[in-house]
């Protein structure tokens, strides 16, 4: 379970146990940054990239407005149903946070941006 | 339902920086050296995807006889092309039954049309050509209406060719997607030579 008083280095650490987590449920095939890289680079400034401890994680973990909002962008393989994958990746993502803190619920965001057939050469 | 969801428009998460061309010299260098903008992007692996499936049509006709080519045939391939490459895009997010004021969960518009365009892939005979959705997609349960084009092989059937694209079609969305289909409409506005076809028709000229 993960602490809510958290510092910016939490949500990174977060948002990397959260890629490991959802990568490994059956269906998906495969998770894309939801900030990419280049994007970062253009909001942020090089600069600013260099050392931060979320630049690997591709699940976007965030407090906006006192919410903490999380972000997947997630392929499916196409033998599964991406409905149940989306919300396995939902049940996955909210059991990392606790119910009893008095804080609201995580906002949760998850989009299926891909369904990939078995045996595509991606 | 939470609607911040960062990058949703063009250039957005897992969206193409590159254009047809580009993704073509790329498969046409059997994508060396490997570029790493390309391959993690989904949306550009769906546009590899549909431009391999045309390119596996097109090759054969090229080979078969440069001349018979024509000017017509490079526009065909040019405007299914540019409907790929347009079609890729993520669009609009189609939330699944399951979301509700906590939790977004959504497919993309351009994942969708790529579920048509791998029904056709599954079709034999049939290459889609462009793929609409009508209707308000963001809203669960509205009935929307799916305008599909595709074009046949010769000597095909095209009554049993569409009936088996529209199984495959529907049987798509139902497994990934909680789209209320109201319609799908097929348009057979083309027919091309396959592979196996080339040298019959050859033969017969």
């Amino acid at each position: 379970m993960h602490d809510l008083t958290e510092t910016d280095d939490d949500l990174g650490a977060l948002a990397s146990s959260l890629d490991d987590v959802i990568l490994a449920i059956p269906g998906v095939d495969g998770l894309t940054a939801v900030e990419p890289t280049l994007l970062r680079a253009a909001k942020e400034g090089v600069g600013a990239l260099l050392g931060s401890p979320d630049q690997q994680a591709r699940v976007s973990v965030k407090r906006v407005r006192g919410v903490l909002t999380v972000h997947a962008n997630i392929s499916v393989a196409a033998e599964a149903a991406s409905p149940a994958v989306a919300q396995a990746v939902h049940r996955a993502i909210a059991e990392r946070f606790p119910s009893s803190t008095g804080e609201g619920a995580p906002s949760i965001t998850v989009r299926v941006i891909d369904v990939v057939p078995s045996g595509s050469q991606d | 339902m939470n609607t911040e969801i960062p990058g949703s428009g063009p250039g957005g998460p897992g969206g193409c920086a590159h254009g047809i061309d580009a993704l073509t010299d790329y498969l046409e260098r059997d994508m060396l050296p490997a570029d790493p903008s390309i391959d993690d992007s989904p949306e550009c692996q769906r546009i590899l995807r549909s431009l391999r499936r045309v390119r596996s049509l097109a090759t054969p006709l090229r080979e078969a006889d440069e001349a018979a080519v024509t000017a017509l045939d490079q526009d065909w391939i040019r405007g299914i092309m540019e409907n790929i490459g347009r079609e890729a895009k993520a669009g609009r997010d189609i939330p699944f039954a399951a979301s509700d004021d906590d939790a977004a969960l959504v497919i993309t518009e351009g994942t969708v049309r790529g579920l048509v365009r791998g029904a056709g892939d599954r079709t034999p005979g049939v290459l889609v050509g462009r793929c609409v959705l009508e209707g308000d997609v963001t809203v669960v349960g509205e009935p929307i209406m799916l305008h599909v084009t595709v074009s046949i092989g010769w000597g095909k059937s095209v009554a049993d060719t569409v009936a088996l694209f529209r199984e495959e079609v529907a049987a798509s969305l139902r497994q990934h997607t909680d789209l209320v289909v109201a319609g799908l409409d097929i348009v057979v506005d083309d027919l091309h030579f396959e592979a196996d076809e080339i040298g019959e028709v050859g033969d017969d000229a």
